[in-house]
């Protein structure tokens, strides 16, 4: 028997677990004091700040970009975030205060969270990644749960080593 | 995850880099045996056996012995992997796990197999990430995300 991966009950489930792993990933941050969110403890350079401020991106190119096929221009100085990423370039750091790149964060996902409501995640994408097309909404909401929760392990390090603090992003 | 490790030294995958003192072969270990082993062989599938190994050792998964190579418990891992995608192939994903670990995770609770292979990949792409900045401090160099269409895979550069 066909398994149904596009009954309601699984969409929404995993509609659940990508937001529970975005406040995973807040929960990892908060708390931080302002001087950390800005300091490196990496020798690439990458910042707590600079990794939230992508994870937006990151939402507005999958959500806004690539399933919604709007063009990619993103709020803020963050274009540089933007596949093609130049793995020789790319460090994720920004100039915005905490509370910005947290309400930054949030918006976001509030505009992804926009989108999926509207948007079966059996449709096919609007826009594309780079040359690649996804095969259907469900992949890239698969895809954000694994890249959201692979920042969150960034983070957890960051935290540890900027403050101490360990296990803040739950199960 | 296994190509996070390669070209580290036995010296370095034994090394605790944090202050929490976990190291990258102890990591890789719990994803074998709490993560791989537990999730798909011992909670989908209820093997007794499975129960049995997790339960009699005492020991915590991310403490490896100095007796145990590397080589062998990223063997293990695979094994572990491979056992569950046994068990993930023989389940519909509908499924309900047959046992469940009442009162381990309080009122938290994963309901079918497709919830537990959801739940196990986000918990294989935060130790990832974990051993993503790990790595970056013992060898210095950069290991990211990219993204592509076919999925994530991870780029070092420097």
């Amino acid at each position: 028997m066909a398994t149904d991966h596009g009954s309601e009950d699984n969409d929404a489930m995993l509609r659940a677990f990508l937001r529970a792993q975005r406040e995973s990933v807040l929960a990892i941050a908060d708390g931080l004091g302002e001087e950390a969110w800005h300091r490196s403890v990496v020798p690439t350079g990458w910042t707590p700040a600079g990794m939230l401020e992508h994870l937006g991106g990151a939402e507005w190119h999958w959500f806004q970009g690539v399933v919604a096929g709007k063009q990619p221009e993103l709020p803020g100085d963050i274009d540089e975030d933007q596949p093609p990423y130049d793995p020789l370039s790319v460090v994720f750091t920004s100039e915005a205060s905490s509370a910005e790149v947290i309400a930054f964060y949030r918006d976001q996902c509030a505009q992804s969270e926009a989108v999926l409501a509207t948007t079966s995640l059996s449709a096919s994408p609007r826009g594309k990644h780079g040359r690649d097309e996804p095969a259907n909404v469900r992949w890239i909401v698969l895809h954000m749960i694994e890249e959201t929760a692979r920042h969150a392990g960034h983070l957890d390090i960051a935290r540890e080593l900027l403050d101490g603090k360990v296990r803040l992003g739950g199960r | 995850m296994l190509g996070i490790l390669d070209g580290l030294s036995e010296e370095q995958v034994r090394e605790p880099v944090l202050p929490s003192g976990w190291t990258c072969v102890g990591l890789v270990n719990h994803l074998a045996v709490d993560v791989e082993r537990f999730w798909f062989r011992a909670v989908m599938a209820g093997d007794q056996g499975a129960w049995n190994s997790l339960e009699s050792t005492g020991a915590s998964a991310w403490d490896v012995d100095r007796g145990v190579s590397p080589a062998s418990v990223l063997k293990l891992y695979e094994e572990e992997a491979r056992q569950a995608d046994e068990v993930i192939a023989a389940t519909p994903l509908d499924a309900a796990p047959v046992k469940w670990p009442e009162g381990l995770f309080g009122s938290w609770r994963l309901n079918s197999l497709r919830e537990v292979i959801v739940h196990v990949i986000r918990e294989t792409a935060c130790h990832a990430g974990h051993l993503d900045a790990v790595r970056e401090l013992l060898d210095r160099r950069q290991w990211m995300v990219l993204d592509s269409g076919r999925g994530t895979r991870v780029e070092e550069s420097g």
